[in-house]
């Protein structure tokens, strides 16, 4: 919004000029590295070394097929293990946030302090334990009634990234989603008492359905950290099959240090669903943060 | 009496039940688990047991350790600049635009890095800081100053300031959409008694916005903090903590402690410092809010 509103006619004053003259610089200096990415991704490596300035010519776009099929294991798996663990927060976040928000019962604050509590507990606190946690989780091979259970173990699997994933996701939900559903009318909730709903039906029928705002802004910061996550699935994970694309993507780097191509290329690859993410969900994700910060 | 009174909310318990079950597992435990093993000696494949401070008097006489404190508080002191200051300039630039439509193109292009997954942003600055084919050395050679070119993450004096320096121009989405939603919260009669008055410009923006937004200031400050204490997955990929200690910090210290050398234990009782470390922080922020709030 500008500093005086409701101007009839825009003037580009002076001012006004060096404001968005500065604003491009600053856009330009931004938006370089990735544009080098794109740009250089195309370039073989002699191009690269000899004509390091110019366009790339020919366009290598084969480059792109090579990134792919070293990637798209990786990335087809962090998606996945995104989605589950999305839906887990979700359902997880809106029953707690809704219960927090419009139950009364003994304890109610207590508890919801206890979950405000973990905020404070930081991730390098837990790596360790959470690692030895996950490790522990195994059951050897047991015959019973000459059917063979297993042998099961958390460790390397998809699920000793979602589990934690959900767990830790929900807490942040909670605080929105209960925040959310603080700020919705108590007649309508009233109405479907008197008329006799229960209450997983209150709040499957009426507060879900009118949440999805916050559910979004739920999914899309969820996903996002799941996405960009580093250094559990480096300790958690060490079966290739099952990585996610941040790790996979260190390793690709790593096997192609002569070839710099094909590794930018797999730079932008990676960049793809977020962009996805990002265009479909720009709206809610800063109405989300935008409205959360004016209260602080 | 209180039994009854349990069994009248048990659905508000049962709706509660998933989300503890999670959190007792993958939150609790672990946090209890990690400040329990600092007082342990805990190596991969062995038992803990209990030695009490001897952890922490092995930290007091480790060199590594000593030289990563030096780095970490340099780095927060830069990561609180980048913070706070250069997205806070670009979104007053932005807030004086005029033209809401231009304001809110640029705002979004500049949000566009957000895109990019955290990793493959450290990995295109680790290319550019690149020796032989890196944008940095390519540029300063175009420009006539080959002989400022150098291995800049290689070199003991110039790979913590290239660390810095990754992210440039440092305009952080995050902090720019939340300082441009708190100038934008500013209500309009304070601007307009502001020009009426014939404050405007410098004088406005240093009385006037700096003192409302320091909500959101508080708010950023705590999380580049907390963000800063523990982020070492950048640093692992980027330098490996070196060259030497260069850019060792005591969360990689941490890290390579537990998985390279299995001293869980001695690595828990790092976490452990660590863990206060932020709570301290937190707590100061939280203190340092109170009196803000009495004050103003």
């Amino acid at each position: 919004m500008a500093v005086r509103r409701g101007e009839g006619k825009t003037q580009r004053s002076v001012g006004q000029t060096a404001l968005i003259g500065g604003l491009l610089v600053l856009l330009a200096l931004a938006l370089m590295p990735f544009g080098m990415m794109l740009v250089m991704s195309l370039k073989s490596n002699a191009q690269i070394f000899a004509h390091f300035w110019e366009l790339p010519s020919p366009p290598r776009w084969d480059f792109y097929g090579q990134a792919w099929s070293a990637l798209n294991g990786y990335i087809s798996n962090t998606l996945l293990i995104a989605f589950l663990t999305v839906l887990g927060v979700l359902v997880l976040s809106s029953m707690a946030g809704y219960t927090f928000a419009r139950h009364r019962f003994p304890g109610r604050e207590a508890l919801y302090y206890l979950i405000l509590a973990l905020m404070m507990i930081p991730g390098v606190l837990t790596l360790i334990p959470t690692f030895a946690l996950v490790k522990a989780i195994a059951i050897p091979e047991v015959h019973i009634g000459g059917i063979i259970f297993g042998p099961f173990a958390l460790l390397n699997t998809r699920g000793a990234l979602i589990l934690p994933y959900i767990s830790g996701g929900q807490i942040l939900g909670i605080l929105l989603c209960r925040g959310f559903f603080q700020g919705l009318p108590e007649e309508m909730f009233e109405a479907a008492r008197l008329d006799g709903a229960g209450e997983f039906d209150i709040y499957r029928r009426i507060a879900l359905p009118l949440s999805k705002p916050i559910l979004a802004a739920v999914a899309i910061t969820t996903a996002l950290g799941v996405y960009n996550d580093y250094i559990w699935p480096l300790v958690a994970v060490t079966d290739n099959s099952i990585q996610t694309f941040t790790v996979g993507v260190t390793k690709f780097a790593g096997e192609y240090n002569l070839d710099y191509g094909p590794t930018l290329a797999g730079y932008a690859l990676g960049s793809l669903p977020l962009l996805l993410l990002f265009a479909l969900g720009m709206r809610p994700f800063i109405q989300g943060i935008t409205a959360g910060s004016i209260k602080a | 009496m209180i039994l009854a009174a349990l069994w009248r909310h048990r659905a508000s318990y049962l709706f509660l039940l998933p989300t503890f079950l999670f959190l007792a597992v993958f939150n609790y435990l672990p946090a209890l688990s990690g400040l329990y093993h600092a007082f342990t000696e805990w190596e991969t494949g062995g038992t803990a047991h209990w030695i009490g401070l001897d952890n922490f008097r092995q930290m007091a006489g480790d060199e590594f350790l000593r030289l990563s404190i030096v780095n970490q508080v340099i780095l927060l002191i830069a990561n609180l600049i980048k913070t706070l200051v250069v997205p806070l300039i670009v979104a007053e630039m932005l807030f004086h635009l005029r033209s809401k439509r231009l304001q809110y193109a640029l705002r979004t292009t500049l949000l566009i890095p957000m895109v990019v997954p955290g990793m493959v942003g450290v990995l295109l600055w680790g290319f550019i800081y690149d020796p032989n084919i890196g944008l940095l050395n390519n540029a300063l050679t175009a420009l006539g100053l080959k002989g400022l070119t150098r291995a800049w993450l290689g070199d003991w004096h110039t790979a913590l300031p290239a660390v810095i320096g990754v992210g440039f121009p440092w305009i952080s989405g995050l902090a720019l959409l939340i300082y441009l939603a708190g100038l934008i919260a500013i209500p309009q009669d304070v601007l307009d008694s502001c020009a009426v008055d014939g404050a405007s410009g410098w004088k406005r923006i240093w009385n006037v916005d700096l003192p409302l937004l320091r909500g959101q200031m508080r708010l950023l400050a705590a999380l580049t903090i907390i963000g800063t204490l523990q982020d070492f997955g950048s640093l692992l990929v980027l330098t490996g903590g070196g060259p030497g200690l260069a850019t060792h910090v005591p969360a990689l210290h941490m890290y390579y402690e537990a998985f390279r050398f299995g001293h869980y234990g001695y690595a828990s009782a790092i976490g452990f410092v660590l863990f206060l470390t932020i709570l301290a922080f937190t707590v100061a922020n939280m203190r340092f809010a109170r009196s803000a709030v009495e004050l103003g």
